[in-house]
């Protein structure tokens, strides 16, 4: 895989911020300064571009490899996750804020354990054959069976029976109630597809040799080694074609060559992963760089209980003597704020009030390491080594494992850095055995919807994905169970706050920024949300010429 | 001559399965897994991940891996890219042609600029001379992703002359895609070719019996066509052959500088994913293309040089 692929793993794209107003970042800071306030702590990213002006002809949208299968149960990474989320519809559909809303189907609770999906009246896949209940419980009922090796799985098994009532009706019996359930209801991972098209392709299914049958305003093209093109469908069922006639998706490991296809414009556009250089694109005329909220968090992951970050005052001496603005302003070029919480405030898709009213009043992190060396003289860990894994070969690894180097040595703690080829790095997140020895490691985790619980749970649950050594807090357990089985999206958020303010006082993982999203898009072209949403929704049905 | 290819053919089985066994080793050497390419390095919960290796066979070990790849090589199968998801057959016959034409069309500059330039130093002294000297002394010392970059940015991006990525479609957009790609992978190979016509035209014009036909009156270009192109031609084609061959494996820099889907670059990636296959699919095919390159080489040596007999030297 590509060198921009393992930043995913670290520190990437993204960014960030909330959207209490929703309005453009110029604008809302400029307001408050004027009439003499100060600026909100949380800053306000507009989450889309502007709306396009007109029609396009054909579009090429670069990734950072190519796509290796439109299965959607595999459409786990940015490249599958693009094209997957730009043709196909998921049950609920994520808004560009992070607002879950009515997909393919409607959402109504019978019960808190008794969904009831509604398929959209009209609803057709690109043959123009009806989407049925049937088609529904079908391509979900698949993240369950373990012959189609789903990489959403665990997501899905608190599904305990579906059962359609009629041809739009479907009923979920879920094992217990779950509301963040929504969320997956509106991931990749709830891509609905036709039963009749897909059943009989097996493993073909997705590939280049057997298709793929979905919903969306663009359908599958040509496809080969060299490009995947969709082609937009142009009766599409909900409502206005897509403005763009055809996306080309290509892929382009090499940023060298990905810099000079955006600025001679064979490359139209494209979501980036912190790009290192994404200052030389800010200041060419020939593309625009949008900055957007982000669902991701820059994060140095523990990777060993039993050593020195073993004890919590440990993790918080850390966390205490990193100078994240400088590694910020260095590593991230300034595309990312402070870490008040552990979750982006991109990951606010509801209860933003809450949300916003916990981050206000949660202290924003400050450098101090006179009281960093108090702690760890406390935690006894002064002089104790700490193994940092990292790679020299990806940038934004290599800058945040030195921004915590730097942290762990002002506090007498001696920093051992083992660096490894850029594509062994992904190993340290998915192999226990590759990560043996080290204490931490940089990380980019996000959550798969606008739904910090949803992160919370990978770090703290015992079968979490970046729960890599067995950390366990019976109070952030609680809240997070009790936070699912909370209807009321405020209420829920309060209680997902507290496990978020528990969180950062215990730090299973200690967030170094939130980074925003960028976007980096021809002058040509508009229409498309800035914000994370692009791995999870349609994302391209508005793009079109600038007026 | 029979015995001559009979023993080609033997040494290119033989070699084709030493490399298979070769790359099987190093690649059960190298870290990696198929499964975190799919991830692209996110977190994977661990059901998932459990679910997915016993699926795809990934804990029974590469052994068992590299048996079903080579029982299924015996029967005519070179397996299933599990990154892929494709047949490895197909998979290769998509990134062949732009490999191959790009192969050819610098083997093509290799060719006709080296030796020309070689020719042009070694037989002109002078300003020209030193220049093309001087020229290729740096030129030969430029890696090919170095010179896609510094391509890319002049002729790309600075005048906008041709596009900086992809391999384009129809004759005239294939054309255009590859020829800055194929002037990176060509510029060392166009300097080292050009270097050594040089060297070898001088050699020859210093001779003895050389200088002899000279001073018995016959024409300078008689001389020199005769007398020092035609032994010259020995060592110039012998480079030329081996650096033309050579860059079959030095296209997977070029390719992922340009977004060319092409083997080498389809290599690289199947290695750092352990998707067996694959590598052993592309390398068989990369072994057997180095291989053909030198026994057409051998072929002109022995063409030229007529004191050279095939089947003597395959002896």
């Amino acid at each position: 895989m590509g060198f921009r692929g393992f930043v995913s793993v670290v520190v990437g794209p993204a960014v960030a911020a909330a959207l209490i107003v929703g309005c453009g970042r110029s604008v809302d800071t400029a307001s408050p300064t004027q009439s003499g306030m100060p600026p909100p702590s949380v800053e306000h990213l507009d989450p889309m571009t502007p709306p396009a002006a007109g029609e396009v002809g054909k579009v090429t949208w670069a990734l950072y490899r190519q796509v290796l299968t439109l299965d959607p149960t595999f459409a786990y990474d940015y490249p599958e996750s693009t094209v997957v989320s730009a043709m196909c519809e998921s049950v609920l559909r994520q808004e560009p804020d992070g607002r879950i809303v009515p997909g393919l189907a409607t959402l109504t609770y019978e019960d808190p354990r008794t969904l009831v999906l509604k398929v959209r009246p009209g609803a057709t896949f690109w043959d123009g054959r009806p989407v049925t209940a049937e088609d529904v419980a079908w391509s979900l009922g698949r993240n369950l069976d373990p012959a189609v090796t789903s990489l959403f799985l665990p997501f899905f098994e608190v599904i305990d029976s579906m059962t359609p009532v009629d041809r739009s009706t479907l009923k979920i019996d879920l094992k217990h109630p779950d509301y963040e359930f929504e969320g997956e209801l509106a991931s990749n991972g709830a891509v609905v597809m036709e039963k009749a098209y897909s059943a009989g392709l097996g493993k073909s299914l997705g590939s280049p040799d057997g298709g793929i049958m979905c919903s969306g305003a663009y359908q599958l093209g040509d496809w080969n080694s060299e490009i995947l093109s969709l082609v937009r469908d142009e009766t599409y069922w909900g409502g206005d074609k897509a403005k763009a006639k055809e996306i080309d998706f290509v892929g382009v490991p090499d940023e060298a060559t990905l810099l000079a296809g955006l600025r001679t414009g064979e490359i139209s556009g494209t979501y980036t992963l912190e790009l290192p250089s994404i200052d030389r694109l800010r200041s060419d005329s020939a593309v625009t760089v949008y900055e957007g909220p982000s669902y991701a968090t820059s994060t140095f992951s523990v990777a060993d209980l039993k050593g020195p970050l073993g004890n919590v005052k440990a993790r918080r001496a850390l966390s205490l003597a990193i100078d994240r603005r400088a590694y910020i302003e260095g590593g991230l070029a300034g595309s990312a704020i402070e870490p008040r919480t552990f979750a982006n405030p991109g990951t606010w898709g509801y209860g933003r009030t809450v949300f916003a009213a916990d981050w206000e009043a949660r202290p924003e992190p400050e450098q101090d390491v006179a009281a960093a060396r108090k702690l760890i003289d406390e935690a006894g860990a002064a002089g104790e080594t700490l193994t940092i894994g990292t790679s020299a070969e990806i940038p934004q690894v290599a800058t945040a494992a030195n921004a915590v180097r730097a942290a762990a040595e002002s506090i007498g703690l001696t920093v051992e850095l083992e660096s490894v080829p850029a594509s062994r790095y992904v190993d340290f997140v998915s192999d226990p055995k590759a990560r043996e020895g080290l204490d931490g490691l940089p990380t980019l985790p996000y959550p798969g919807s606008a739904e910090p619980a949803n992160l919370y749970s990978f770090f703290v649950l015992p079968d979490g994905p970046n729960n890599f050594d067995g950390f366990v807090d019976p109070q952030m357990q609680r809240g997070l169970e009790e936070a699912q089985k909370t209807a009321d999206p405020d209420a829920r958020a309060e209680l997902v706050a507290a496990v978020g303010d528990r969180f950062m006082d215990q730090l299973p993982a200690i967030p170094l920024a939130l980074p925003r999203q960028q976007l980096v898009l021809n002058k040509e072209l508009t229409g498309v949300p800035t914000s994370f949403v692009y791995l999870f929704a349609p994302w391209a049905n508005g793009l079109g010429a600038a007026g | 001559m029979l015995r001559f290819v009979l023993g080609r053919l033997a040494i290119l089985l033989g070699a084709l399965f030493a490399s298979s066994i070769i790359i099987f080793l190093a690649v059960q050497i190298a870290p990696g897994d198929p499964v975190t390419t799919l991830s692209g390095g996110r977190s994977l919960p661990p059901a998932a991940l459990e679910n997915l290796r016993d699926q795809y066979h990934l804990n029974e070990g590469l052994l068992a891996q590299y048996w079903h790849w080579m029982t299924g090589l015996i029967h005519g199968d070179l397996g299933h890219s599990i990154v892929l998801n494709q047949s490895v057959a197909s998979a290769i016959a998509e990134r062949l042609p732009v490999t191959l034409e790009l192969v050819l069309f610098a083997g093509f500059l290799i060719a006709v600029g080296g030796i020309g330039l070689g020719l042009l130093a070694g037989l002109r002294r002078g300003i020209l001379d030193d220049a093309i000297v001087l020229g290729t002394a740096v030129a030969a010392a430029i890696p090919g992703f170095l010179a896609a970059v510094v391509l890319i940015s002049v002729f790309s991006v600075g005048l906008g002359w041709l596009p900086a990525l992809g391999a384009g479609s129809g004759v005239v957009g294939r054309f255009e895609h590859l020829v800055l790609p194929a002037a990176a992978l060509a510029l060392s190979g166009v300097a080292v070719v050009a270097r050594i016509t040089r060297v070898s035209v001088r050699e020859e014009s210093e001779k003895e019996h050389v200088e002899t036909a000279l001073a018995r009156g016959m024409s300078n270009q008689k001389v020199i066509r005769r007398h020092v192109l035609r032994n010259a031609a020995i060592p110039i084609t012998i480079v030329t052959g081996i650096t033309i061959t050579s860059l079959v494996a030095l296209a997977a820099v070029v390719e992922t500088a340009f977004s060319l889907q092409g083997l080498g670059a389809a290599l690289v990636q199947a290695a750092s994913d352990k998707d067996i296959a694959l590598v052993q699919g592309i390398a068989l095919v990369l072994v057997a293309a180095f291989l053909i390159g030198n026994t057409v080489v051998d072929l002109l040596y022995g063409f030229l040089d007529p004191r050279v007999s095939l089947g003597a030297r395959a002896e």
